[in-house]
């Protein structure tokens, strides 16, 4: 008897450990994408062993499901428009003036040259639906406090990682580090924010640096020139059609 | 002395001397023949498809062979230009731009291979000027000629446009509408099938740099050796660049011609064994004729070595009389085959044309006039003759003049 009452508490702690866990993400992301909408500019700078290249594009977002953005620089990729709805990838192309829905085949590959792939844009799992998360310890990045949770995909969940641990620090909710493991538990890649700064009234990391460890020399650096949140938009703004007004 | 006294031998039994020549004459006429056919019909398919575009050596940036992308092109200065036509043998050097791509027209879309290349220099080296089906080949800026097989799948009219869309140089984005302004038919269907061509300045646009090239294409001397100008570009050029003959971008040309070359062999071979044992015979009954008359000749003196030496000389002088009939009669016949080439299709049969066109070889064959394959098989004649000699040889050394003479 005594040992069971033992066990149901060591469930209930760790339920209440659980939940924790995933309040904390929920605001976190939450923080991240805006309760409705958000509106950001920045610069991406892809990093490879002989070269590097910079563009600067604007972005909109609407929830989970729409993202579209559009390059600014540099002048030759100008105008190229990328839209996410809900799971379907869109591109419009200006210099042949044509849109191109990407077939599941191109999903793996390389977003616009980046490390990240067109698959990473998309994703729809949710970080608290799909995964189950647990807190496994406390630690300090650049002198903030941090809880370090490890996030582990639920068993019918379509989720291409094996495990992700964050480092989440405990006053902003800002997500500082992120391993991302394969089914293997080998880690594949990092995410590291760095040099927070007040956007709209909220603290968060101007830039996010994503290193994936089976290349080499090769790195994304995504620097935030300017992020709004909650800004007032329609659904219509990322329809297909819509795209080659994107400027 | 010992020359004359072969010579009149010979002359002596004009039935057996001719026999034995003829022999040789007639197996040696088949073999030269053979070889010439096939040799000429090999260096036609190099001609048709290493001089239509590969070229006979290729230079490339260091790993660009087995991981084909812009990331691993070169930038073509003067200087490398100067050490390339610096080598011997070394004729026209041309550069191109090679990248894959997606051309779409409509609601087709298929794969391709844009060429950029220089229209003035690749005239010198490939004859595409004149494999247009329609249109020209002065190509203007973002004007494009497609392959015949392109051509077809699209249903490409004058004036069309293609959409091409792929990947440029450095994480670029390439895409852009090119009219169509030719057609070309490159007597190779992978080539139809994929290729596409504008100007190497319009390929640089295309894929966001404005100096890599992929390739360096080299046009050797007719008859010079490729294999000595990669030497001597190897030891040139830096570590950065790999350099390739078309043995190595073409393996399955050159095991085509290996395999089939290996046939050859195998008949030439027969036909030798013939010939081995046609002289073989003339000679063992020879030796066996006149053993009476090598008695007498060592009996009144005269040393075995020299009597070996006019047998020597006589089975020299017989072979390469043969020998050199079958040249002066299977040259003029190469040379006249070489001028009008034989049409292998309509000696194989009905639909071999297709066939021959669809493995991209021109099914006309002109005979090889090259020196090699004669010589080559004369040296192999003669060195016949000299192993077949150690047979009267060993007899002479051990004839008993006596018992010989005693019939």
């Amino acid at each position: 008897m005594y040992k069971l009452l033992l066990i149901f508490l060591f469930f209930l702690t760790f339920n209440i450990y659980a939940q924790d866990a995933n309040e904390i993400l929920k605001k976190s992301e939450e923080k991240i994408k805006g309760i409705k909408s958000s509106y950001q500019e920045m610069m991406i700078k892809i990093v490879r062993p002989k070269w590097s290249k910079e563009m600067i594009m604007k972005g909109w977002s609407m929830g989970e499901d729409y993202f579209a953005s559009v390059v600014l620089s540099p002048a030759k990729e100008k105008g190229i428009v990328f839209l996410k709805r809900e799971n379907e990838v869109w591109n419009y192309i200006p210099s042949i003036e044509r849109t191109i829905k990407l077939p599941p085949s191109m999903m793996m590959q390389n977003w616009m040259g980046t490390d990240f792939t067109n698959d990473d844009l998309v994703q729809r799992s949710s970080i608290t639906d799909d995964y189950t998360n647990t807190i496994i310890g406390n630690e300090t990045i650049d002198g903030l406090d941090c809880w370090i949770i490890e996030l582990i995909p639920n068993e019918d969940a379509a989720v291409v990682w094996g495990k992700l641990v964050m480092w989440i620090d405990k006053k902003d909710y800002m997500q500082l580090k992120t391993q991302f493991f394969d089914e293997y538990d080998e880690m594949v890649s990092i995410m590291t924010g760095k040099a927070i700064k007040n956007f709209d009234g909220k603290k968060l990391p101007a830039i996010i640096e994503f290193v994936p460890l089976d290349k080499e020399g090769n790195k994304t650096i995504v620097e935030r020139l300017v992020w709004k949140f909650d800004i007032d938009i329609n659904e219509r703004f990322f329809l297909p059609n819509y795209m080659k007004n994107l400027r | 002395m010992i020359f004359k006294i072969a010579w009149r031998n010979i002359y002596r039994n004009r039935k057996r001397s001719l026999i034995t020549i003829t022999s040789i004459f007639a197996a040696l006429f088949l073999i030269i023949l053979m070889r010439a056919l096939q040799f000429g019909f090999y260096d036609n398919i190099i001609k048709t498809v290493v001089e239509s575009y590969a070229g006979y050596v290729e230079i490339h940036a260091d790993g660009y062979w087995d991981n084909q992308s812009l990331d691993n092109s070169m930038e073509v200065d003067q200087k490398l230009i100067n050490d390339i036509n610096s080598v011997e043998g070394v004729e026209n050097i041309v550069q191109r731009l090679q990248t894959f791509s997606l051309i779409s027209m409509g609601e087709k879309t298929k794969g391709g291979v844009i060429n950029g290349v220089d229209i003035s220099d690749e005239q010198k080296i490939t004859d595409w000027n004149k494999k247009m089906v329609s249109g020209s080949f002065d190509l203007g800026e973002n004007e494009i000629i497609v392959g015949k097989g392109i051509a077809e799948y699209f249903d490409i009219r004058e004036n069309d446009t293609l959409t091409l869309y792929g990947q440029g140089y450095r994480g670029m984005m390439a895409a852009g509408k090119y009219p169509v302004k030719g057609v070309i038919d490159l007597k190779n269907p992978d080539l139809n099938k994929l290729g596409i061509f504008m100007t190497i300045e319009s390929a640089r646009h295309y894929v966001s740099s404005e100096e890599i090239s992929t390739h360096i294409i080299i046009d050797k001397e007719q008859y010079y050796d490729e294999e000595k100008i990669v030497k001597d570009l190897s030891q040139i050029l830096s570590k950065d660049y790999e350099i390739m003959t078309w043995k190595k971008t073409l393996p399955e040309i050159e095991q085509t011609i290996l395999a089939d070359g290996a046939g050859g062999l195998i008949m030439a071979f027969i036909l030798y064994i013939i010939v081995l044992f046609g002289m073989f015979g003339t000679v063992l009954m020879m030796t066996e004729e006149r053993k009476y008359e090598f008695g007498v000749l060592i009996s009144i003196g005269m040393s075995r070595i020299r009597l070996f030496g006019i047998i020597l000389i006589e089975t020299i002088i017989l072979s390469m009389m043969g020998v050199l009939l079958a040249i002066i009669l299977t040259y003029p016949i190469s040379y006249y085959f070489n001028l009008n080439p034989i049409n292998m299709a309509a000696l194989m049969g009905e639909g071999a044309d297709q066939m021959m066109e669809d493995l991209g070889f021109s099914p006309l064959a002109p005979m090889s006039i090259s020196w090699d394959i004669p010589l080559s098989h004369a040296l192999v004649i003669f060195i016949f003759s000299l192993l077949i000699s150690i047979y009267p040889a060993i007899k002479i050394l051990n004839l008993n003049p006596v018992k010989s003479m005693k019939i």
